[in-house]
């Protein structure tokens, strides 16, 4: 294709031996051809379309400028930077020109070849500008709309990554870490059990729940006001055997508690700790009204009944709770309770 | 401004820096009012067209640039990007084909832009 192209630009200067060169052309509309030239070129004018196209096409085209359209239908027409356009043109020219000069004038870094990039990106900012503004009137409404909805997007997800889901990578530390003494009540959020062995409050412990105290602090510092991220705090605290921080937040939760299977449990579980039995009972049983699944409640309330001395009422809770529970785990706690501590005393 | 040599590469970098965008604006523009369409590909070999005409070293045009302003460079590349469009396009074939003359094939719409007024 290139040499076609050769061909092709050279035989249309001038596209016909009789026809009048672009030079002379040239001279004739800046009115620099000579008297008789001028007239040879109006005869020639008559008589030749491409010659007379020319210059109707120049004379057209006169102090036309171009417009913002037009700049931008080119732009988006041409995929290369101008740099990369001259870069593949120059290629080509080498490549059909074989006398062409030495490469390394042209190739170097030079100042003008950076301009030319800054001016590249110049023009396309200023056509993507162009293109908002040349935007047909109906489309305006939902770029607008769109841009609406990335910006509040945006906002949710930081917002997002400040609160919620600090709360949410404490409750999987907590998840990943915590195992409940099976003598222990244990907190809403399904914990495993760790069997008789475990001795609680290691230092792994510590390390663990001073990293989810911190995370849930950031959260609720930086605007999580929701209950769930005060429980989180609470159950923490209770973890930590932090009592008193613990006992002042779920005071301020035990108004939302009432539907609360979870939240009620956890309160009950503050007063297992404090050896409140009674008290305790009495929130895990709300608990399990709340909610007749929630298991931890149910282990609950059997642990409370034992400590409080009602030995058989424990034994019938925790057979109940075997019967819904899944876990091998729990299950082996459970049975363990009734075979090696509860039957025992009794 | 420009080299004497038209192969000289400083010479023809700087000087498709400067007209680059506006020779393709030109093509663009007269492609557009020929064809009533625009392509990538086209637009870059038409480019290419003006460009090796420009550069070649036999012919005159690379001389008749030389010292002229900037305006008066524009005008000629205007000449020569429009005779390269119409040697590329249909109507051009047409007229080549009626033998240049204007009475086979756009006489009247081509006469309507008064000539009389160039001078």
């Amino acid at each position: 294709m290139p040499n076609d192209m050769l061909q092709n630009s050279l035989a249309a200067d001038p596209p016909s031996a009789d026809c009048i060169s672009d030079v002379l052309l040239f001279k004739y509309i800046e009115g620099e051809a000579t008297a008789q030239e001028a007239a040879a070129i109006q005869e020639h004018l008559n008589e030749c379309a491409l010659c007379f196209h020319v210059v109707a096409a120049m004379r057209r085209n006169e102090g036309v400028p171009f417009t913002a359209m037009e700049e931008l239908e080119v732009a988006k027409l041409l995929k290369l930077s101008p740099q990369a356009q001259v870069a593949k043109i120059l290629d080509y020219e080498k490549e059909l020109n074989p006398h062409a000069a030495p490469e390394e004038d042209a190739e170097d870094e030079t100042t003008e070849s950076r301009s030319f990039a800054v001016e590249a990106a110049y023009r396309k900012k200023r056509s993507a500008i162009l293109g908002w503004l040349q935007t047909p009137l109906v489309w305006r409404p939902a770029f607008a709309a769109l841009f609406v909805l990335l910006a509040l997007g945006g906002r949710w997800g930081w917002r997002y990554a400040q609160t919620d889901y600090k709360i949410h990578q404490a409750a999987a530390l907590l998840q990943k870490e915590h195992t409940v003494f099976i003598k222990d009540a244990r907190l809403s959020g399904g914990y495993g059990s760790s069997g008789m062995s475990v001795l609680m409050g290691t230092e792994k412990e510590e390390k663990y729940s001073a990293r989810a105290e911190k995370l849930t602090a950031q959260a609720i510092k930086n605007g999580a006001t929701s209950i769930p991220a005060k429980q989180q705090l609470a159950k923490i605290f209770l973890i930590e055997g932090k009592y008193e921080r613990a006992d002042s937040l779920l005071q301020e939760l035990a108004p939302f508690a009432n539907n609360s299977a979870s939240l009620l449990n956890d309160l009950g579980v503050y007063h297992f700790q404090k050896q409140n039995w009674d008290s305790a009972a009495k929130y895990f049983t709300a608990a399990i009204a709340a909610d007749p699944k929630f298991l931890e409640a149910r282990y609950n309330l059997a642990l409370a009944n034992a400590e409080a001395g009602a030995i058989e009422e424990a034994i019938r809770i925790m057979n109940e709770y075997l019967e819904l529970e899944t876990d091998e785990e729990w299950q082996a706690a459970g049975e363990s309770l009734i075979k090696n501590d509860w039957r025992m005393k009794k | 401004m420009l080299a004497q040599d038209p192969q000289d590469r400083t010479s023809q970098m700087k000087f498709m820096q400067r007209f680059h965008g506006y020779l393709i604006a030109v093509l663009a523009r007269e492609l557009k009012m020929q064809e009533g369409s625009l392509g990538c590909r086209r637009l870059e070999a038409l480019l290419l067209q003006v460009y090796l005409r420009l550069f070649d070293r036999r012919s005159a045009a690379w001389p008749e640039m030389q010292g002229r302003s900037e305006t008066a460079i524009c005008k000629y590349l205007e000449i020569v990007a429009i005779r390269i469009v119409l040697n590329n396009t249909r109507l051009g074939q047409m007229a080549r084909k009626a033998g240049g003359s204007i009475s086979k094939t756009h006489a009247p719409v081509l006469r309507d832009s008064s000539i009389t007024e160039i001078r």
